[in-house]
């Protein structure tokens, strides 16, 4: 989404460079009229009335000010940020009338089981490397997967394995994952 | 130039947009304080409003450094809007969906393959691939620096290649190749 995001803003920014570029060098060059070529850069009234304007422009512009570093934080924010949030924690219920192992509160946290299904992928033997990152509801998770493959491995193989690996992660958790977004990357192999 | 559509775009983006971020941040902060403190009768303290102003009422379109300003955002911003709306190749190449689960595969990991299925199948002394996802197929441009009676065996390879990883079948190769400006010595 940010990759979209940066395009439109610096697809703006370049269209309004070119605008004012282009309108600049046609006025300058006094193409559109002799009178536009002496105008000057900045109305000179304009910066005088900002200072006759007394205290009200001065708040006024100090929350400009305010809201400009409010919008340069939330651009830094956007490029800093991975993904959303991770999933939610997984609790199983206490039944207080059931057996005594299972009186009592389990909770797991979201993270280990996006780090247990991580080191389930990466037990596959041809697997070098993986990142799993899991958001979404504990009862329809989401999950995104990087995986780093051997160059030669038979991706086909592969695939069945790492669907052998989601089955599992449904059998701990409890809940299939609703949608899944595998992405493989092969690696020179290791001599 | 394929460097320019989308890979490195994606970092310079990336790039130009906290370095925005953070001179909005700064230069947020500044224009309050420097509002704040005229308002207090401190006076402005770190923009000289009226010099700089002024300098700028008394400076016309015409000016040769106006001129060179307008031409500099001309370029710039004509160079930035090419990059960002010429068409970026993906970061990743759909393979399949079954079930839930999509598939993909990195681009760039499709490229190296078919490199490599072309230096492993004839003697080359260079191979470039980019592959680019058309409708329902991929398209390859493979460039490789061989004899040119070695094509056969290099379409062979990297289209073996390609259907190993997954390829869509109507996937083409478009291979280019240039003999070697001088004539290797091949024991």
């Amino acid at each position: 989404m940010m990759e979209l995001g940066n395009r439109v803003l610096w697809s703006l920014v370049a269209a309004a460079l070119l605008a004012v570029g282009i309108a600049g060098l046609l006025a300058g060059s006094g193409v559109i009229g002799m009178s536009a070529q002496h105008t000057t850069l900045l109305p000179q009234a304009g910066v005088h009335l900002w200072q006759q304007g007394g205290i009200g422009a001065l708040v006024g512009l100090s929350a400009v000010g305010a809201v400009l570093s409010l919008c340069g934080a939330m651009l830094v924010r956007a490029q800093l940020r991975t993904a959303g949030p991770a999933m939610a924690d997984l609790v199983v219920p206490s039944r207080s009338d059931g057996a005594r192992a299972e009186r009592g509160r389990t909770a797991v946290s979201g993270g280990t089981i996006a780090t247990g299904f991580q080191r389930d992928l990466r037990r596959i033997p041809s697997v070098q490397g993986a990142r799993v990152r899991m958001s979404g509801d504990v009862a329809r998770p989401l999950v995104r997967a990087r995986i780093d493959v051997v160059a030669g491995a038979d991706l086909q193989d592969l695939r069945e394995e790492v669907r052998q690996s989601i089955a599992r992660l449904a059998a701990t958790s409890g809940a299939a994952p609703v949608a899944l977004d595998v992405t493989l990357r092969l690696c020179a192999q290791r001599d | 130039m394929d460097l320019w559509r989308g890979d490195a775009m994606r970092v310079v983006n990336a790039l130009l947009s906290l370095l925005l971020g953070l001179a909005l941040v700064a230069g947020g902060i500044l224009v309050a304080v420097e509002a704040v403190a005229t308002a207090v009768g401190a006076g402005p303290f770190a923009i000289p409003v009226t010099s700089w102003a002024s300098l700028l009422e008394h400076r016309q379109l015409h000016d040769p450094w106006a001129i060179a300003g307008f031409a500099a955002a001309t370029g710039v911003g004509a160079l930035l809007l090419l990059t960002e709306l010429r068409p970026w190749r993906p970061l990743r190449l759909a393979i399949g969906v079954d079930g839930p689960t999509s598939w993909w595969l990195s681009r760039r990991s499709v490229e190296e393959q078919v490199q490599r299925a072309t230096l492993a199948a004839a003697p080359a002394w260079h191979a470039a691939a980019s592959v680019r996802p058309r409708h329902r197929r991929w398209e390859v441009r493979l460039r490789a620096v061989a004899r040119t009676d070695a094509r056969p065996a290099i379409a062979q390879a990297a289209e073996a290649g390609l259907a190993r990883l997954g390829a869509p079948q109507e996937s083409r190769v478009r291979l280019r190749i240039r003999p070697p400006r001088h004539r290797a010595r091949v024991a």
